[in-house]
């Protein structure tokens, strides 16, 4: 053992503080006035003042700071990373530099290399790493699969917690449920630091530890039990090998740290060891009284009271401790004295005593709070007189967090917290504001800012956001802060969550609904509907824009579709598409309306392959004379005529139709705009055809004349319907 | 994850990701522009298609947000910027538009982020200006027309006319992405609750976007904010705020996202030569009657309006204020990028590394990582 721990035990020892104190007045020495460290957790509930923003400022400065003097921020090196280590300046000499961007949502970035003068050509010769791109994460941010679990896991605890607890709702002490759930959440977290192994979130068990201990203790326990609880798996002592060391020796009081080692097992509040250890010890009781004292000792230990009605019984307890105390006075041997003395002292919570055996101010707090009055209210009081001894190392981030905790500086721990992680943040900081912790910390300087709680669900829930997996987590957290950050969070990411299945987009669309976000609602359907597009789900995309009354984009596809048909061939309609085109009046108004043209010409493909010439000849005919045809699908449209006027084979139109059409054709060569796309779009639709001649249905009219010009074949159907019209009227019909 | 090498045969310029993270585009002097595809569940990314996209150096990427399509904008020093449109997922292009309006070489490209009327586009080049091209009809894209251009700075035009090959010089340019300013400006504007006015909902919409299309744009060490206002009757681009303080170019700009601060105030970052990185916050005010620009104790302090592109007394405008500035680099920053939600900033540079930023509790930005370029950086002292 090492610290502030004496081995002595004489009235003399010169440690910083004698644990022979007298009995006089009930904390001993006081605590040395604060040092700029401790100043930094100064505890409103011990000065009475007000937890303000300050707090919190306080910290992000302190970080500042500490980031300017050592730039101690978290560093990690790039996968793959292209600098060779020490050559920094020979790579910045090759007139290099990074950049790096974020994605739209996600944590995960890429960074790459580029020149920084590429206006005049770069003259450098490019080594292979320079065209490398290299992912890099935010750091603490990207979620592992146990991590994703660990976020899953906390967010049904807090909405079970939700369910059960209706916040700002002054509760019945005997009804709390906070601490039921706060245990949970700790085995959750402990189970996850176990999986995890991370450094960090180990750190923030100790504080989420701390902070349950210290306010949220199961009433079955006493709160000064369940702060040592923390601090003996914190900071587990004696050792393991300091016990084996003692306890496995042929005569365990022989050893000289013997005494030291009981001491510390009663500084811990383990008492059933202590006493035990003392029964086992072989201690030479040459006289009764030494038996007696040590009896009364291992009954005192045995006999510390515990549990729900721990606090009632401990200044009984308390009292056979002093008595014991001036029993051992009496002993004849020094050594023996002197070893129960001190154990007496620190069981009836000596405070030079215990502040002298104390080796960290955890430990110097967790026992004063256990042995000198477990009163609730005193605990930032014994944490200032530890800390007077034992200054916190503000390095150790869970160490500042706990100190903050103990202090009852709650927005200052929530803050630390935060530092190390998020989630355990926001839900020890949602265990707070439910117990009404954090009330005092809203005041006037956080008007202007969300609350503390929210903020950091907030910063939990983007996090959430950013991973893939969390995304519905995180919105569920938003939804529930108020104000309208959390809103406008959920209206920023909801359109860049990749809709990967119809599900997805129905989820979406209902949170949409929920939250009035009309026009994110329309983002997404339009986004969906290329999606479907892209997939060749023309159906279904007709039938999303449909729900959006998208009329604009419903033609441009319709059209597109005939267009495609036009240049391609018939291609074979997806099954929506289909069920429209065969029983039109399944199909939404507006949709039918805008798919005719389309509806038409596949009625006219459709009568065409059954060999139906006659009513294929009218769709096409009622196609080409359509009043908002586009100029540029006549040409290819006319050719499409040309096997169903040809002489070789029954006459198809009458006569009236084909006066008709010739009217139409003579209409759109007037028009130059529309004749020259037209034309340009006939050539573009033959030229199709060569180089897809393989491809080809044998019926397609291309096939045959593929190696036409546009214009001939302009000038072939009008031949063709002149013919036409006089073998109309020869055959007098 | 490892690092990807591209196929790329020159040094990559910039990198663009499409709307939902899930597709990414690379750039290069080598004219090619590289798509690759994240792979589920991996997250690793594979090539997807490569295609020669201009004749000269590509400098810029952007993609268009997904109810358009799969739509990428690409720059180059070739003058002009193009439009890419795959109909297959990415796994092919097609150049359906092409835009050289520029006087020069075209340095970075910016599809507007948010939606609505029709399809926008904003650029910048060697020549100072900054040009806007809307798409009107969402079924044509193959029709731009050209918008709006406006020189960003006007005196360092006059004195140089276009930049020169040897004259070492940066342009940049990015829109305001958040959609909730544009309800929260429209109620500024009118001293009203967007949920109380009677106006069909498209109504609403429209007027709203209309009123607060907004971007920023740098030209060497000058950046501006260009907003769209209603000016006799119409509305239109006008410069409206300077960004303050730069003494050397300015290589990037990022606006952030609003969201997380509900849209009460905008968050631009500015990537400078002079190696800071600086965030400015920008708060909607009433400017009565100030114009001139103050700039106090070298770089922190607040400005609102300016001599030259102020607004007119008494008009609505930005209060400008430096909210913080980082010299961590202690070289060139060249980049700067935000995440979705404007809580987190990184920032790029001379120095090899990454350095993450993030916003605390009070609004300030703090420290919160960086990620080195340079092997054997792990857990080190950083200097």
């Amino acid at each position: 053992m090492s610290g502030a721990g004496p081995t002595s035990f004489s009235p003399s020892f010169g440690g910083p503080r004698p644990i022979f104190s007298t009995f006089e007045g009930p904390m001993g020495t006081p605590a040395k006035e604060s040092s700029s460290i401790t100043k930094l957790f100064t505890s409103p509930l011990a000065s009475g003042r007000t937890t303000t923003v300050e707090g919190i400022r306080d910290t992000s400065e302190a970080e500042e700071e500490m980031k300017d003097e050592d730039d101690s921020v978290f560093t990690y090196t790039l996968p793959d990373a292209p600098i060779a280590a020490g050559r920094l300046r020979d790579w910045q000499d090759r007139k290099r530099t990074l950049k790096f961007t974020l994605p739209p949502l996600y944590n995960s970035g890429i960074a790459w290399i580029d020149g920084k003068k590429v206006d005049g050509g770069d003259q450098v010769p490019i080594v292979p790493d320079e065209v490398k791109i290299f992912p890099a994460e935010i750091p603490d941010s990207a979620y592992s699969d146990e991590y994703t679990k660990f976020v899953v896991d906390s967010h049904e605890l807090y909405r079970a917690l939700s369910d059960a607890d209706q916040i700002g709702e002054p509760m019945d002490p005997s009804e709390n449920i906070l601490p039921k759930y706060a245990t949970t959440f700790l085995e959750i977290l402990d189970a996850a630091r176990r999986r995890i192994f991370d450094e960090r979130l180990s750190e923030a068990y100790v504080v989420c530890h701390c902070l349950f201990a210290s306010y949220f203790a199961d009433p079955g326990i006493m709160r000064a039990e369940a702060v040592m609880d923390w601090l003996n798996q914190y900071d587990p002592r004696p050792t393991t090998e300091e016990t084996r060391d003692i306890m496995t020796t042929p005569v365990p009081y022989d050893e000289p740290g013997f005494w030291e080692f009981v001491q510390k097992l009663a500084l811990r509040g383990l008492f059933f060891q202590c006493s035990n250890c003392l029964k086992e010890a072989g201690i030479p009781c040459a006289d009764p009284e030494s038996k007696r004292a040590l009896q009364t000792g291992t009954s005192i230990l045995e006999t510390a009271p515990k549990g729900a009605k721990a606090f009632e019984g401990h200044r009984q307890w308390r009292a056979r401790a002093i008595a014991f105390g001036e029993q051992c006075t009496k002993l004849s041997d020094a050594r023996l004295r002197r070893g129960l003395i001190a154990l007496a002292n620190i069981l009836r919570g000596d405070s030079d005593t215990i502040l002298a055996l104390s080796e960290s101010w955890q430990e110097g707090t967790a026992a004063l709070f256990l042995f000198h009055d477990p009163a609730p209210s005193r605990l930032p009081e014994y944490y200032q007189m530890a800390v007077a001894e034992f200054p916190v190392d503000l390095t150790v981030i869970s160490e500042a967090g706990c100190a903050a905790i103990i202090a009852g500086d709650i927005p200052k721990a929530l803050s630390v917290a935060e530092r190390l992680d998020v989630c355990v943040a926001a839900h020890i900081a949602d265990f707070c504001d439910r117990q009404r912790m954090l009330d005092d910390f809203y005041n006037i300087e956080t008007l202007d800012l969300p609350p503390f709680r929210d903020w950091l669900f907030m910063a939990h829930a983007i996090n959430c956001c950013a991973n893939p997996g969390t995304w519905f987590i995180g919105v569920a957290y938003l939804k529930d802060t108020e104000g309208t950050a959390g809103l406008s969070i959920i209206r920023e990411s909801i359109t860049h969550v990749y809709l990967d299945t119809e599900a997805t987009l129905t989820e979406l669309l209902d949170l949409c609904k929920e939250l009035q976000f009309d026009t994110e609602a329309r983002q997404i359907v339009m986004a969906w509907s290329k999606l479907q597009l892209s997939r060749n789900q023309v159906g279904s995309a007709l039938e999303w824009l449909d729900s959006i009354g998208n009329s604009l984009e419903i033609r441009a596809i319709t059209w597109q579709l005939l267009e495609s048909n036009l240049l391609k061939g018939l291609t074979l309609p997806d099954a929506i598409l289909q069920r429209y085109l065969v029983s039109p009046h399944l199909c939404p108004a507006m949709i039918r309306e805008f798919i005719a043209p389309y509806a038409t010409y596949f009625a006219f493909k459709g009568h065409l392959n059954e060999g139906d010439i006659v009513e294929a000849a009218q769709y096409l005919a009622s196609l080409i004379q359509f009043g908002f045809l586009p100029g540029r699908f006549f040409g290819a449209l006319l050719g499409e005529l040309l096997p169903l006027i040809d002489r070789s084979q029954p006459r198809a139109l009458p006569t009236t139709e084909l006066i008709a059409i010739m009217n139409s054709l003579y209409q759109w060569e007037k028009d130059t705009r529309k004749y020259t796309e037209g034309i340009q779009f006939l050539a573009k639709s033959l030229s199709a055809t060569r180089e897809a001649a393989a491809d080809m249905a044998e019926d397609d009219w291309r096939v045959e004349y593929g190696n036409v010009s546009a214009k001939e074949v302009i000038k072939l159907v009008r031949s063709k319907l002149v013919t036409e019209v006089s073998r109309a009227y020869l055959e007098g019909v | 994850m490892n690092a990807i090498a591209t196929g790329h045969e020159d040094l990559i310029h910039d990198i663009a990701y499409d709307h939902y993270g899930r597709l990414l585009a690379t750039c290069s002097s080598d004219q090619f522009i590289k798509l690759f595809t994240r792979v589920v569940p991996s997250a690793e990314w594979t090539l997807l298609s490569s295609f020669k996209a201009h004749d000269a150096n590509i400098f810029s990427l952007s993609f268009a947000p997904p109810q358009y399509g799969l739509l990428l904008a690409s720059c180059s020093e070739d003058q002009t910027v193009r439009v890419h449109s795959s109909i297959d997922n990415g796994h092919t292009f097609a150049k359906i538009a092409t835009l050289s309006d520029s006087g020069g070489p075209v340095h970075q490209v910016a599809f507007a982020k948010f939606g609505g009327h029709g399809l926008k586009l904003a650029c910048i080049g060697a020549d100072g200006v900054v040009r806007v091209y809307h798409a009107a009809d969402p079924a044509d894209l193959r029709q731009w027309h050209l918008a709006f251009e406006k020189v960003v700075d006007k005196d360092r035009l006059l004195s140089t006319g276009v930049a020169a090959r040897d004259l070492q010089g940066d342009f940049a340019v990015d829109w305001c992405p958040s959609g909730t300013v544009r309800a929260s400006w429209f109620t500024y504007e009118l001293g009203i609750d967007m949920d109380d006015v009677e106006l069909p909902r498209v109504d609403r919409l429209t007027i709203a976007e209309l009123a607060v299309e907004q971007f920023v744009a740098s030209s060497m060490s000058k950046v501006v904010v260009f907003r769209k206002r209603l000016n006799g009757g119409i509305y239109e681009y006008e410069p409206t705020e300077e960004l303050p303080g730069h003494t050397d170019i300015v290589r990037d700009v990022a606006w952030a996202s609003n969201a997380s601060v509900g849209g009460r105030y905008e968050l631009i970052a500015t990537a400078c030569k002079d190696g800071w990185v600086r965030i400015f916050k920008l708060t909607t005010r009433r400017i009565g009657g100030v114009r001139a620009t103050e700039y106090r104790n070298g770089g922190a302090g607040t400005v609102s309006g300016n001599s030259e592109i102020g607004a007119d007394e008494d008009d609505l405008g930005y209060e400008v204020e430096l909210l913080d500035q980082f010299d961590h680099h202690k070289s060139e920053v060249w980049k700067v990028s935000w995440n979705f939600s404007g809580t987190v900033l990184s920032s790029s540079g001379d120095d090899g590394r990454v350095r993450f930023w993030r916003a605390a509790y009070t609004g300030k930005f703090v420290g919160l990582g960086v990620a080195s370029a340079e092997q054997g950086s792990n857990d080190e002292m950083d200097d």
